[in-house]
């Protein structure tokens, strides 16, 4: 198998399986556009991606390299959180900034299995919370108006379970 | 790093994996939240979820506000606020929000009328008589709000805006003024003219012409002449096929017993040859989703999005009131596999929901079966015989029993209202109103009630 080298932002070369790299579409497009020939010993910098997530994003890469393409959105389909395999649980249990940065990262590199399996884990850490829970749990600041908090729980109102 | 670091796009992504009710808790959390959440994109989700993106009446407002128990006003937001007027499909769902929970609570206004309400749909009520049939407006009950003299009907239906008659085999559509309520011709169609006196072609529907409408077309039924399903757009009257049931039934002329329509699929029940027989046309493919027989008889059907049902009795054996003598089987519309076959009393009420339950009754309890999921099977005890039953918002029941009605929530296995103590007939529900006929008595003519939510 024809390898690449992807060079992330703080200088360090990893040597990847091309099928694996080109699971990200931002890759696989940049090899089809440029021509890039894949036997060259080319690098592909990442300046978006450091060391350390870029390692974990090749790591969910290889572990999911077989996977079927992800199915295309389809507005219908209702969004599911409870779907997330064991091995992406046990693989995202991460700190808070680690999680973010894959989820810049996924979003970057356009991986869209990667994006949705973090993107339902952040939801996952808000369901079933009240909002100052949630406040906490993300270290968010409370930005609102006496006013304005009154003006949201009015159109609210008629949603919120008793 | 921080959530805060997140792109919009990427927080709107998280938010769409969201229930409404952590939804409705993050809007809280922080303006920026508040601003992401408060989208179209966001809440047509929500909308889909629960299926009301096609329900136009909770676009306009106007029944809403006069509502005596709660005020309901879309929000004003002052000048200098930096908060964004919610959105359009934000308000979609606060409506549907709060009409659901006046279901829930009870608050709601009740009038009577005039009418001997004979059918009901899109806010008109039809009642007949002798010489024509007289349309009432649930906004209006006072008096009807317009009368049509066009002789003896043998049907009547309402759909949007149209009042549709049948007179042997002539079907005619009138459409209402979009000034008030008189009602114009439309188109008038007339199929197969003289009966072809074969003797084959019978009904057991009583009347020559079937109609059915659905979002999609109207399908008539001439069972006096050749087998043919009509179908045609229902604006316009424009036919868009004639579809000839013999390449389905065989040579003989079936005796048809129903016909159903839903989406594009069209549902005809027959009798052949001590044979009962269903199928299930479907207008988009121009060909039979399935066919399924059983060795009885039946006149009615019920239909939902992917099952259908009928109640199969052996017409030699004798009918007793309390006896369980009838096979209710309930079909798969895609493999016309019987999905649920079970005995139960010939004349209580049965029906599919539009979410695929099975509801049903025998003597003194209602027993309501996901036929897709089990997770909320539960069986409600009652205290009279079932005569009526809809389902609304897909999680209550509207159960008539003769004296009263009641609602009941199929969640929880809870009776949340009883309504109308009186002597009650039929019923008709859609998501605003209960449309309920009583029974006449020799000192009052019939008259009906109408039950309205905001």
């Amino acid at each position: 198998m024809p390898n690449i080298k992807l060079q992330s932002s703080d200088g360090e070369i990893y040597n990847v399986d091309v099928e694996i790299a080109k699971c990200s579409v931002t890759i696989k497009t940049m090899l089809e556009d440029l021509g890039m020939d894949e036997d060259e010993e080319e690098v592909v910098p990442l300046p978006n991606v450091n060391s350390a997530i870029l390692k974990k994003v090749i790591q969910w890469a290889t572990y999911h390299k077989d996977d079927p393409p992800p199915p295309e959105d389809d507005e219908n389909k209702e969004k599911r959180t409870d779907d997330i395999s064991s091995w992406d649980a046990d693989f995202l249990k991460v700190d808070q900034g680690t999680l973010f940065e894959l989820i810049l990262a996924a979003n970057y590199l356009d991986i869209k299995g990667l994006l949705d399996v973090t993107c339902k884990t952040v939801a996952n850490m808000i369901k079933g919370k009240t909002p100052e829970e949630i406040r906490k749990t993300f270290n968010i600041k409370n930005d609102f108006s006496a006013a304005e908090e009154e003006q949201v729980r009015k159109e609210n109102e008629w949603c919120e379970e008793k | 790093m921080d959530i805060s670091n997140l792109p919009v796009e990427i927080l709107e992504e998280i938010f769409i994996y969201l229930e409404n009710k952590d939804l409705v808790k993050c809007t809280y959390v922080c303006y920026q939240w508040r601003e992401i959440i408060n989208s179209n994109k966001i809440w047509s989700i929500q909308c889909a979820k629960e299926k009301i993106l096609h329900k136009p009446y909770l676009q306009t407002s106007h029944s809403l506000i006069s509502n005596p128990v709660k005020s309901f006003r879309d929000m004003t937001y002052e000048p200098g606020t930096r908060l964004t007027p919610p959105c359009h499909w934000r308000l979609h769902f606060n409506r549907y929000k709060y009409l659901e929970r006046n279901w829930r609570e009870g608050n709601y206004s009740m009038m009577r009328s005039k009418a001997n309400a004979k059918h009901y749909r899109d806010r008109l009520i039809l009642s007949s008589n002798g010489t024509g049939f007289l349309v009432w407006s649930v906004e209006r009950l006072s008096a009807p709000v317009a009368g049509i003299l066009c002789g003896h009907i043998d049907l009547v239906r309402t759909k949007d805006d149209l009042v549709f008659y049948t007179q042997e085999d002539r079907l005619t559509c009138r459409k209402r003024c979009s000034s008030g309520f008189d009602f114009d011709e439309a188109y008038s169609i007339s199929f197969g003219g003289e009966a072809n006196h074969s003797n084959d072609c019978r009904s057991l529907i009583g009347r020559r012409l079937s109609l059915k409408i659905t979002d999609k077309f109207l399908v008539v039924l001439d069972a006096m002449h050749a087998c043919s399903l009509y179908i045609h757009d229902y604006r316009t009257g424009e036919q868009l096929r004639k579809v000839d049931l013999h390449a389905y039934t065989g040579r003989t002329c079936p005796q048809i017993t129903c016909l159903k329509a839903m989406d594009e699929k069209v549902f005809v029940a027959y009798n052949l040859n001590l044979q009962y027989y269903i199928l299930v046309y479907n207008y988009t493919t121009d060909q039979l989703d399935v066919k399924v027989s059983a060795p009885l008889q039946s006149s009615k059907l019920v239909v939902s999005k992917n099952f259908f049902g009928a109640k199969l009795v052996d017409s030699s054996q004798p009918v007793t009131v309390m006896d369980k003598s009838c096979e209710l089987h309930v079909w798969s519309i895609h493999t016309g596999v019987v999905v649920e076959l079970l005995l139960t009393n010939r004349s209580l009420p049965v029906i599919l929901t539009s979410d695929d339950k099975l509801v049903y009754s025998d003597n003194y309890k209602v027993y309501v079966r996901g036929l897709l999921n089990s997770r909320h099977d539960v069986d409600l005890t009652i205290e009279s015989r079932l005569s009526g039953v809809e389902c609304i918002w897909d999680n209550l029941l509207v159960l008539n029993l003769g004296t009263c009605l009641q609602l009941w929530d199929i969640e929880t296995g809870q009776k949340l209202h009883t309504y109308l103590r009186e002597n009650i007939d039929d019923m008709w529900v859609d998501d605003e109103h209960i449309v309920v006929r009583l029974n006449a008595s020799p000192w009052m003519p019939r008259q009906s009630y109408v039950i309205s939510f905001w």
